[in-house]
Parts: structure tokens; C-alpha cells; sequence
């Protein structure tokens, strides 16, 4: 499997096949911190083709020197989300906090059926509880949590001192445990 | 070491990356010991950290990446400029632009309008630049109008507007040079008429009849 930085070099120089190689491999990625974010599956898939549109367009201007292609391409995903926050931050303040959005069962991979009922439920409480965290505490609790990345990749995409990002997260992750407790889910 | 709840809140992540020193987790072990408030805080959390770990990924909708490749096909990418060529894009700021502009005005009237021949503080004081921005406009003008005025057909419409000679009455036999048969110069060279070439300073006197005299002079000596 070629490495990202190797098939970005290729799609930069027009070569299709490589820019269908990234967009599958990572478009998964992509969705998914879309939809943590913002619980809904529409939007989710709207912002993602958006983020690939801006990648596809300012490809060039990656640097490999500077860090992988997937914190990079988080790192757009992420500013493209902040963007879309503030686009619709006047609809989330008249919304009250209890009229936030159900959010939507989505497919989880291959399980029994009992764990996959489970994974669905809990999947269904921590999303509605992520939605109630401020927007800096849940991006900080989603990269971390969700999808993985160390503190210094974070630190990358949010672009803020480590320190920074170790007390969002921290703070972040307390605050999810509060809501959680009133919403009445304990760890399992 | 001292170890309160505060310091539980702010060290959990640690402690349960369990990344503390070994002073700080002994201390942490002891309070949360005590405390039952930390004690749950550190067990709903950590709980809660594993859960989010294990929370498999959503798929994402079916097609989405091809319809991410549809809607790429064809479409152009952004040009990186590297190296040397990396400042150019800032060229076609508007406000470099205007700058620009404004730089490359301001030298052409300062340095245009003041004469070589007169270096010093002079040069640039107001009334210097006015009466050299001034005198300049007025000479390009005349020399405007005298290129006008040398050209043949301007020439040819002027000289008969000017005079229309009456019919010379035909020339005695003795009148009549014995070597000529051919007309007096001041026929066959128009420009030996006397009258017919204009007078530019005459003619700067008409067109321009509000010109102090002075002026006048000085244009028309700097007249090639």
C-alpha cells in the first residue's frame, strides 16, 4: 500500500487514481468526525464532501515535512467544522439545551446482536451527550476519544499548546461524565 | 504531597493514563482512598473513557466516496508557488497595488516637475514644483500646437486662409529678367513669402492672450 504523502505527490500531478485511493481510504475518518460532531448523519455527509472539495483544491499546499496527511486532512475537516458551527450558531442559541436533535441510529460493523444493540445505545447517549458539551471541549474529547490522534497531533489540528489541549480534554471528558450521570447512563 | 479533589479534577486524565510520578500517584491513591466523591469521579470517568474507546466507527453512507469523485473530477487544483515565485502572489493585493500607483505618481510629478538645474531645498518647496509643474504643462502645449502648425496640410489651409494675393498684373518685358523664364523665387518657394509663414510667437500672442509677457518669452525661447 503506498503511504498518503507518496499518492498526494501523484494526485498532484494529475494522476486520478491516487486521489480515488485517498478519498476511499480516508473518507471514513472523515464521515465519522463529521457525524460525532454533528450528530447528524445529512449534515455529516454534506460536510464531508465539502472537506474533500477543499482538500482536492489546496492539495498542493500540503507539505509532508510538516506532519501525516491524516492530521493534516483532520485538521481541514476541523476548520471547516468550526466554520460551519458559526454558520449556524444562531439556530443552536435559540434552541433550548433540551431540544437537541434525536440522533439517528447508524450501522455499526459486524457484532452479535446483543453487543451490537448495546453499541447502538450507548453509541446513541454518548452522542447526545457529546452534543451538549461546549464545542472546544468536544472537539478536544473527539479526536482524543473517537478517532484516536496523540496529544501532539491534536495539538496540530487545534493549533493551541499541549497544555491546552490536555485540560480540554480532561475538562471535557468530566463534563460528559456529569451529563452522562443526569442523563442516567453509567459505564457499563 | 498534598492531593485534594482539585487536584484529583485537574491530574484525572493522567492518572488514569496513568503517566503520574510515583510521589503523585501515591498521593492520588491515598486521597481517592478517602474521598468517596473522587473515587466515583475517577470510576465514572475512566469508565466512560473506555466506552468512548470501544465505540465502533459509524460506515459512512454508501456511494459517498464515489460521489466525492464524481464531484472532484475535472476540477482544477489550486497552484502552490514555491521558492522565489512564493511572494508573488502578494503583487496582486489591492492595496500593493494602489501603493504602487501612488509611489510611481508622486515621483513623476516631484522629479518631472522640478528643473535639474536647481538642486537644493529649493526644489521642493510648493511654489518651486508649481511653477516647474506649471511651466512644463505650458511647453508641451506650445510644442503641441507648433507640431500642429508645421504639419503640411495645417500649413497649406492656414496660408490660404491668410492671404488670398490679389492677381499680380502680367510683368513688363523689362520687368522681366532676361535669365528667367521661370517664376520669382518667392513664388515657387512658399516658404520665402513673406506673411506666409506664421509668426509662433505672434500666433502664442492670439491663442493665448491671457500669458504674461514673460512667459510667453520663455516658451518660445525654449522652443526648438
Amino acid at each position: 500500500m503506498e503511504p498518503d504523502a507518496q499518492l498526494v505527490r501523484f494526485c498532484i500531478r494529475g494522476d486520478g487514481p491516487s486521489w480515488e485511493e485517498l478519498v476511499r481510504r480516508h473518507t471514513r475518518r472523515v464521515y465519522n468526525l463529521c457525524y460525532r460532531f454533528t450528530g447528524n448523519s445529512a449534515i455529516a455527509e454534506d460536510l464531508s464532501q465539502e472537506v474533500f472539495l477543499r482538500v482536492y483544491r489546496t492539495l498542493p499546499s500540503y507539505q509532508s515535512t510538516q506532519g501525516a496527511f491524516a492530521t493534516w486532512l483532520t485538521s481541514v475537516t476541523r476548520n471547516l467544522l468550526v466554520d460551519h458551527y458559526r454558520r449556524s450558531r444562531r439556530d443552536r442559541l435559540t434552541d433550548s439545551i433540551d431540544s437537541v436533535p434525536q440522533l439517528e441510529q447508524q450501522p455499526s460493523p459486524t457484532r452479535t446482536p446483543d453487543r451490537v444493540a448495546q453499541a447502538k445505545e450507548l453509541s446513541a447517549q454518548v452522542e447526545r451527550g457529546l452534543a451538549k458539551l461546549s464545542p472546544e471541549l468536544r472537539e478536544a474529547v473527539i479526536l482524543r476519544d473517537l478517532q484516536g490522534l496523540d496529544y501532539a497531533e491534536i495539538r496540530s489540528v487545534l493549533q493551541v499548546p499541549e497544555g491546552t489541549v490536555k485540560s480540554r480534554i480532561n475538562r471535557g471528558r468530566i463534563e460528559l461524565a456529569r451529563i452522562l450521570e443526569e442523563m442516567g447512563v453509567g459505564p457499563a | 504531597m498534598d492531593w485534594d479533589c482539585t487536584r484529583t479534577e485537574e491530574r484525572l486524565s493522567d492518572a488514569l493514563a496513568e503517566v503520574l510520578g510515583s510521589e503523585e500517584h501515591a498521593a492520588f491513591r491515598a486521597h481517592t482512598g478517602e474521598c468517596e466523591r473522587c473515587r466515583q469521579l475517577v470510576a465514572r470517568v475512566g469508565g466512560i473513557v473506555l466506552e468512548l474507546h470501544e465505540l465502533p466507527w459509524v460506515e459512512e453512507p454508501p456511494f459517498l466516496a464515489s460521489r466525492i469523485i464524481a464531484l472532484t473530477r475535472g476540477m482544477p487544483q489550486e497552484r502552490s508557488r514555491k521558492g522565489w515565485l512564493a511572494w508573488s502572489g502578494a503583487v496582486w493585493q489591492t492595496r500593493l497595488v494602489m501603493g504602487l500607483v501612488t509611489i510611481a505618481a508622486t515621483a513623476l510629478i516631484v522629479f518631472h516637475g522640478v528643473s535639474a538645474g536647481a538642486p537644493g531645498k529649493l526644489q521642493f518647496n510648493p511654489a518651486s514644483l508649481y511653477h516647474g509643474v506649471n511651466r512644463r504643462a505650458h511647453l508641451t502645449y506650445a510644442r503641441g500646437v507648433k507640431f500642429v502648425n508645421d504639419l503640411r496640410v495645417v500649413y497649406e489651409i492656414q496660408s490660404r486662409l491668410s492671404s488670398q494675393p490679389e492677381p499680380a498684373p502680367p510683368p513688363t518685358p523689362e520687368q522681366r529678367r532676361p535669365d528667367s523664364d521661370a517664376l520669382p523665387k518667392s513664388e515657387t518657394d512658399p516658404m520665402a513669402r513673406e506673411g506666409v509663414v506664421p509668426n509662433f510667437t505672434d500666433l502664442a500672442v492670439l491663442m493665448f492672450p491671457r500669458w504674461p509677457q514673460n512667459l510667453m518669452d520663455q516658451t518660445c525661447r525654449s522652443l526648438p
